[in-house]
């Protein structure tokens, strides 16, 4: 290994925390509400292992553990964009009228990020497999902070209030995706010789949203909300439809006064 | 520098926005319906014969209550009475809304409530500013009840509508979660 020891220590810690919190997570069974959150969790699990074995066999700075390191980086920020849409469908997807514009916008992005970030790589004179993780990265993660900014306004507006386990993920991955925002900005203009140091702010980062996620896990989890009663979709329609036409009759009234006042 | 500054701002807006959501969850099923509106008259009788008492000899429209006269307290107790009517019939108006099953209607329904919205924090920003300088008017004290008067009614017409169509239990629902 040729890991300093301030980074072995580091590493020491992500990887107990990625435990606890898997543990934690099948203790709990949190994959019975949240499956792609729980997957994600194990690919953690799995890419610090996998990661750690290829360190022990071959070095830290060896071409295998370069491969590994990105290879592995690539799945779990795919299952991270998967755990955010699927606190977008935990929170929205109750919602006939708004869930399919929303996961229309889902797509878009992803299609837009993952197709920026291959052109990026394509065009690139150093490796394309770091420049593509690297770009598909960095447009990610800012698409990360805005669709959580905006599933938490839109919760906020329409009452849809998240759980608290829900909440304390938002809450780590948000932060951990605007710091990784800040964090690829630097390294990119300022810090490219620093490439530890980089990893290791980006670690540290990591094991503090992990952290959040933990918090609400140590407790049983709170029972699901009860399910909200719907009406069917014709007679939804109909009575939106009535109260829509009465709304615009008043304000026409409304506006009748207002002008007959001013005469 | 851009992306950074992007970046804190989102963050700062994560942080705000949970805290809004947290405060609006706890104040869940603490209020009824709006109806604080409704006592509009008893205020202007009251700070109308506060008024009377002191000889003023102004014309009841252009009187002004200030923050150092005693009928002041009555204003601002009734100001903050007719924001809770305005947060709890916004609540309501959005739960109901955001079970429409069309995009289409969802939009127009929130397009009427984005325009009593804009009217309300106009006219509060206004009742701010005179509060803490010329003085707030009975005038404005109106135009704000009516305002508020305007959400309660379309509320109360939502809920009216669904329980007459029978569908009791998601009025309850509505109410329970707004």
């Amino acid at each position: 290994m040729n890991l300093t020891l301030p980074e072995s220590l580091l590493w020491g810690l992500g990887i107990g925390l990625k435990f606890l919190l898997c543990a934690l997570v099948f203790y709990r069974r949190l994959f019975r509400r949240l499956p792609f959150f729980s997957l994600y969790v194990v690919f953690l699990v799995v890419e610090v292992t996998v990661v750690w074995l290829v360190y022990r066999e071959w070095g830290y700075r060896s071409i295998p553990a370069w491969y590994t390191y990105w290879f592995a980086s690539v799945v779990v920020l795919l299952a991270r964009a998967l755990v955010v849409a699927e606190l977008c469908w935990t929170s929205l997807g109750s919602y006939p009228a708004i869930w399919p514009l929303v996961r229309k916008i889902l797509i878009s992005i992803a299609a837009v990020a993952l197709g920026y970030a291959a052109v990026t790589a394509f065009r690139a004179s150093s490796s394309p497999l770091t420049t593509f993780v690297l770009s598909s990265e960095r447009a990610l993660e800012i698409a990360f902070a805005f669709i959580l900014v905006a599933l938490v306004a839109f919760g906020a507006r329409y009452m849809a209030v998240l759980g608290p386990v829900e909440r304390n993920i938002v809450i780590g991955l948000g932060a951990y995706s605007c710091f990784q925002v800040i964090n690829n900005t630097f390294m990119q203009q300022w810090m490219s010789r620093y490439f530890h140091w980089w990893v290791s702010m980006r670690v540290v980062a990591f094991d503090i949203a992990m952290l959040v996620w933990i918090v609400p896990l140590r407790r049983a989890l709170p029972p699901a909300e009860p399910a909200r009663t719907l009406i069917s979709e014709g007679v939804a329609t109909r009575l939106m439809r009535e109260l829509l036409a009465s709304m615009r009759e008043i304000t026409e009234e409304l506006k009748r006064i207002a002008r007959s006042k001013w005469k | 520098m851009a992306s950074i500054s992007l970046a804190v701002l989102l963050a700062f807006s994560l942080l705000f926005l949970l805290r809004t959501q947290r405060g609006i969850k706890r104040r869940i099923a603490s209020q009824p319906v709006p109806r604080h509106y409704k006592s509009f008259t008893d205020v202007e009788r009251t700070l109308w014969e506060a008024v009377e008492q002191q000889n003023r000899s102004n014309v009841w429209e252009d009187v002004r209550f200030r923050r150092k006269e005693p009928e002041f307290q009555i204003v601002q107790d009734y100001l903050h009475r007719v924001h809770e009517d305005f947060r709890r019939g916004h609540r309501i108006y959005g739960q109901v809304i955001i079970h429409s099953p069309e995009l289409n209607i969802f939009a127009q329904l929130e397009w009427h409530r984005i325009k009593i919205e804009f009217a309300y924090y106009c006219w509060c920003a206004l009742a701010w500013l005179r509060l803490r300088t010329v003085g707030i008017s009975i005038h404005e004290l109106r135009q704000l009840t009516e305002i508020v008067a305007t959400l309660a009614f379309r509320v109360r017409s939502m809920l009216t509508t669904f329980e007459n169509s029978g569908n009791v239990e998601f009025v309850d629902s509505i109410l329970r979660q707004s």
